[in-house]
């Protein structure tokens, strides 16, 4: 399922449990990713669900759901 | 150019507010009021100004002409295209001079970014690149 794996990539870069992310939780203010962390997200993200994510679509991205939705949509 | 160093301020209003006890003291336009572009990029009426924070401390690069300024972790990961944590920096750098942001299309395809970047050492553990600016700096702790 995509946002357990959504999840798990976070998880692994931000160096939190998986259990304390939702689709609601702020990259940017829960978890205080910095713009390095955004890219290292999207790139993992790109190699673990074979999409390639818009720029564009990242500046937009501001929850883990947002990021979710997103690859979903681009996989269908 | 001016950098201030704090480790209790948490964002940039708070340093800049900070940077102007000092600035006020040495007769200096102060920062004043810091804006915001539509990317979230601090501006203010006197100086060229860019700041940039990690793991507790926040830098505010203050300059004649702009500026742009980042600091890493020395051991933060950078993905493999972007080489080391001082290309990383030195990009970051320069893009916030520009006022562009990153862009993933150039993480994507990597490279030297390093050219006319200084690295400043004055913390330790901690990479600091600053592009553009100028080459006089003064920098303080507040």
């Amino acid at each position: 399922m995509v946002l357990e794996k959504v999840k798990e990539i976070i998880a692994n870069q931000m160096g939190v449990s998986a259990d304390e992310i939702t689709a609601a939780t702020s990259l940017k203010d829960d978890l205080q990713a910095d713009s390095l962390d955004v890219v290292e997200l999207v790139m993992a993200a790109e190699e673990v669900f074979g999409v390639e994510i818009d720029e564009e679509a990242v500046l937009t991205m501001t929850t883990v759901g947002d990021v979710v939705a997103y690859i979903e949509n681009k996989k269908n | 150019m001016l950098i201030f160093v704090s480790t209790s301020c948490k964002t940039t209003e708070e340093i800049a507010a900070k940077a102007d006890v000092v600035l006020a003291a040495a007769g200096k336009p102060l920062v004043g009021r810091v804006d915001r572009t539509e990317k979230g990029a601090p501006t203010c009426k006197n100086y060229g100004i860019s700041a940039t924070h990690t793991d507790g401390v926040i830098l505010l690069a203050l300059a004649d002409v702009p500026v742009g300024i980042d600091v890493e972790r020395a051991d933060r990961k950078v993905p493999d295209s972007m080489r080391s944590v001082y290309n990383w920096t030195a990009y970051e750098a320069k893009r916030k001079m520009t006022g562009e942001g990153i862009s993933l299309a150039d993480v994507r395809k990597g490279g030297d970014y390093t050219d006319g970047v200084r690295f400043h050492s004055f913390l330790e553990g901690k990479v600091v690149a600053v592009a553009g600016g100028d080459d006089d700096v003064v920098a303080a702790w507040v």
